[in-house]
């Protein structure tokens, strides 16, 4: 089953006085499980539906399912908690807190979640194991480097064992040989905890990880498996 | 009561004398009786409020030479006390205390204005004559402040054509405010015309009356350390 | 739990401001503390001179403070003896004075002029305490014997104007109850000062039996009750009521009208000095909030992406106002203690108040009251300001925010 289903998917942007189409007729399955990569240039829209992937945009029509539940965009509430216990983001310039440290910003999905303490501990600690950046959980982000940041991030977005890990441009400000790793970490944790995995890029070096490759261009989806 | 003072020095200023318009000596004469010997006058202070008497007070007064005068309180409320008036000055003795104290003009009213007022008037020495006008069998003698200090600046005076007895006076203020209205009785005493008091209407606090009374007056010796501030401090008369 | 360690965190973002505001909000509250510590250092003070000048509780004739009288003692008090006796026997009444107010003429001999007098009980001078200086001479005799001559207390510019010193010998004239005139012979004991030209120029005092000589009476104006512990006056005022219906009792509070226009007076003007602090504060923080919730757009778009509910973010910046305000708090607190202290230490002396010839030490009193209030409201003013602050920022959009530089 899928986990996320999206039909007839539409959005556009005013820009000036016009409105300016960014998704036409989008289809689209998600499974759990799979790595989905969704590429186009920039200013193709896969950003904005990857956003609407991970309940942080709205679509202006069009049908989206979790699970067999449709989804209501009107509920901001509902959305948030959503994110909270669901999903899990990696953002290109990894967006950690500059003023907690690495395994407390990985923590922190698990603070909102009410986890206690001991389990918080615990659960970090595995994920931080994982990712290979245990060593540095006490360092705040800014002595870190970006690879290392961004394994953080990874973690943060794991951690609370996630059906969806939304990743945008993950690999941009990582160098090859970073990009290789994240990619190859990625691909294995979402096999092992069983997330759907879509990430938005327009680096082709993440294509053998993909289980499923979409092509953006001009706001319409072509592609499929891989 | 502190009407009666200022009514005694009323008296006091009465003093027989100098030469000055008839109307004046005549008057002088006709209350104290002789216009040049030291007299002891008598004198009872009635005071009226709204028709009713409200004090009663008696005194014996000494008129001497040389603008001088003592009074002597004889009521038993007053019993004791002592004023004595040399020229413009004033002091006041209280049984309860050995020290002469000198009171200013101001202060001789000790609570009520207008009787003290009256106070300072030696018809002769503090009034001049400016003006007569005959009306029927009545002399209209309108009276001028001669020196300063005297409080009522205007006074005018009804007396008879032919006696110059005097019959009414009227006594105004600096600003042209009639103060008092004053009734003179005339008595006929051993063979002798004379004023026996005077009743007196206050025109500014209209409720009030004062009759003073003159019972007698008679010539006597007044030894001269009756004038004296520091004996009369020491002794009871 | 978590929130406050973020929140502060969060503060250690930027040293600098933090500091600034911390700073800011120190001082408003060291301001706060010092205007109201020495409004109650005055109120205090008034209110203790008030009660020792006439008592805690004044009995007196019912009408004795409402109309003015048309003769002496008219509105007397009587039986004062056996009322002071029956006071006494009460444990929780210290002593009860005795005091006659009246007026007339005093005379050198030469001059007279008038006065306004107190036939007082010797031992309230020791009562009166700093409010009557005795300048020159000595206070009234303990015990003034029946064949001595009675003492007179003059106020300075009084005795200047009678050109007396302490030894010589002047006049008392008065009414009696009768209406009738009396002198009293008197000598100077001593003269004192009030710190009042104008009611200097005017005060005498005797012993209460030398009034009562000099009007002819056993009455008395009033009569002052003073309570062991000043703190029962309310009590003692309806008890005191209660026992003598006939009587006028009036608290002490009812004849000081000064302490009562101070306190009104400061009160208005403190209060909203205090407010502007206040005020200021608040804008300090908002301005704080603002810059930062700026500056964190991009992150509260992550906490947001997070699922981070709006109203914990928001919460986020109220703790964090939350704990300025209280780390402010307290540094103003206990600056204020320090010059609260300081001031015991070191004498500043404060220029005579309007009317008087005599300064006074300045004190600020610490009270924990004002400092509880102070606290709170501004914990109050800040977290309101950082709420506004920050309700715009929690309402953008979370994809602009993520894309906010």
């Amino acid at each position: 089953m899928s986990l996320i289903t999206i039909q007839q998917l539409h959005k556009s942007y005013r820009v000036g006085k016009q409105q300016q189409a960014v998704l036409t007729g989008i289809d689209l399955q998600l499974h759990q499980g799979e790595m989905t990569a969704l590429i186009g240039p920039s200013g193709s829209g896969k950003s904005t539906l990857l956003n609407i992937c991970g309940l942080i945009d709205q679509p202006d029509s069009g049908e989206m399912w979790w699970q067999d539940q449709p989804m209501d965009f009107s509920s901001t509430a509902k959305l948030t908690e959503l994110r909270r216990r669901r999903i899990g983001f990696v953002f290109q310039s990894f967006n950690l807190i500059p003023v907690m440290s690495a395994a407390d910003n990985v923590a922190y999905p698990l603070w909102l979640r009410g986890d206690s303490r001991a389990a918080i501990k615990r659960a970090v600690q595995t994920v931080l194991e994982e990712v290979e950046v245990a060593e540095f959980a006490d360092q705040l982000p800014d002595a870190l480097s970006g690879g290392q940041r961004q394994r953080v991030a990874i973690a943060r977005a794991l951690v609370k064992k996630p059906q969806l890990l939304v990743a945008d441009e993950p690999t941009a400000s990582l160098d090859e040989e970073t990009a290789l790793v994240v990619a190859a970490l990625m691909k294995k944790l979402g096999r092992e905890y069983g997330c759907a995995l879509v990430i938005a890029t327009h680096d082709d070096r993440l294509k053998p990880w993909c289980d499923c490759i979409y092509q953006l261009h001009q706001g319409v989806l072509q592609g499929g498996a891989a | 009561m502190s009407k009666q003072y200022a009514l005694l020095v009323l008296l006091l200023s009465f003093t027989a004398g100098l030469h000055a318009h008839p109307a004046l000596e005549v008057m002088d004469k006709m209350r104290l009786g002789t216009s040049d010997r030291e007299v002891k006058v008598m004198t009872e202070i009635r005071l009226y409020k709204k028709g009713e008497l409200e004090s009663q007070r008696d005194y014996e007064v000494y008129v001497g030479s040389n603008r001088r005068s003592l009074v002597l309180f004889r009521s038993q409320a007053e019993a004791g006390q002592k004023m004595l008036m040399l020229d413009d000055q004033y002091w006041l003795f209280m049984p309860s205390s050995r020290r002469p104290l000198r009171i200013t003009p101001m202060q001789k009213l000790l609570g009520e204005a207008s009787s003290g007022d009256l106070s300072s008037l030696r018809w002769k020495d503090d009034y001049t004559v400016i003006s007569e006008k005959q009306e029927g069998q009545k002399w209209v003698l309108e009276l001028e402040a001669a020196r300063s200090g005297v409080t009522y600046a205007r006074v005018e005076l009804l007396v008879d054509s032919d006696s110059l007895h005097p019959q009414q006076a009227d006594f105004y203020l600096q600003s042209g405010r009639l103060a008092r209205e004053a009734e003179f009785m005339l008595e006929k005493r051993q063979g002798r015309l004379v004023i026996s008091g005077m009743k007196l209407q206050d025109r500014i606090q209209t409720n009030e009356q004062t009759l003073i009374l003159y019972h007698s007056s008679e010539p006597v010796d007044i030894p001269e350390r009756w004038f004296n501030p520091a004996f009369l401090s020491r002794e009871t008369l | 739990m978590k929130w406050l360690y973020l929140a502060w965190k969060n503060l250690g973002r930027n040293r600098r401001r933090t500091l600034a505001t911390l700073l800011l909000t120190a001082v408003a509250v060291l301001g706060i503390m010092a205007l109201s510590g020495f409004a109650l250092y005055t109120y205090e003070s008034l209110k203790e001179a008030s009660m020792r000048k006439e008592g805690q509780v004044i009995l007196s004739h019912p009408d004795y403070f409402q109309r003015e009288e048309n003769t002496p003692m008219e509105l007397g008090l009587g039986r004062v003896q056996q009322l002071q006796q029956e006071l006494q026997a009460d444990p929780g009444i210290d002593t009860t004075l005795a005091q006659i107010n009246f007026d007339g003429l005093v005379s050198n001999g030469e001059k007279s002029t008038i006065f306004m007098g107190q036939g007082v009980q010797p031992e309230s001078f020791q009562r009166q305490g700093p409010g009557v200086d005795l300048k020159q001479g000595r206070w009234l005799t303990p015990e003034l014997s029946s064949q001595a001559v009675p003492e007179v207390l003059l106020g300075q510019r009084l005795a200047a104007s009678l050109k007396v010193q302490p030894g010589d010998g002047l006049t008392l004239l008065g009414t009696t109850t009768k209406g009738v005139l009396n002198a009293l012979d008197v000598s100077v004991r001593g003269i004192i000062s009030t710190g009042i030209p104008e009611l200097d120029a005017r005060l005498l005092k005797v012993h209460l039996q030398s009034a009562q000589e000099l009007l002819a009476t056993d009455q008395v104006s009033q009569l002052g009750v003073y309570l062991q512990n000043p703190h029962q006056d309310k009590n003692y005022d309806q008890k005191i009521r209660d026992q003598y219906p006939e009587l006028g009792v009036t608290p002490w509070q009812e004849r000081a009208t000064f302490y009562q226009s101070v306190r009104n007076l400061y009160n208005r003007i403190f209060g909203v000095m205090g407010v502007i602090l206040l005020v200021m504060v608040a804008f300090a923080i908002f301005n704080t909030a603002s810059m930062s919730v700026m500056e964190r757009t991009r992150e509260l778009g992550t906490l947001a992406a997070l699922g981070t509910r709006r109203r914990e973010i928001l919460g986020l910046f109220i703790q964090e106002a939350l704990l300025i305000g209280l780390l402010g708090s307290l540094l103003g607190l206990i600056m204020a203690a320090g010059l609260s202290l300081g001031l015991y230490w070191v004498d500043v002396q404060m220029p005579p108040p309007p009317g008087q010839t005599d300064g006074y030490p300045l004190y600020i009193y610490w009270s924990p009251w004002m400092a509880g209030i102070t606290s709170l409201a501004v914990v109050l003013f800040a977290v309101l300001a950082a709420g506004l602050a920050t309700l715009k920022g929690i309402n953008k959009p979370i994809v602009e925010a993520l894309n906010h530089v």
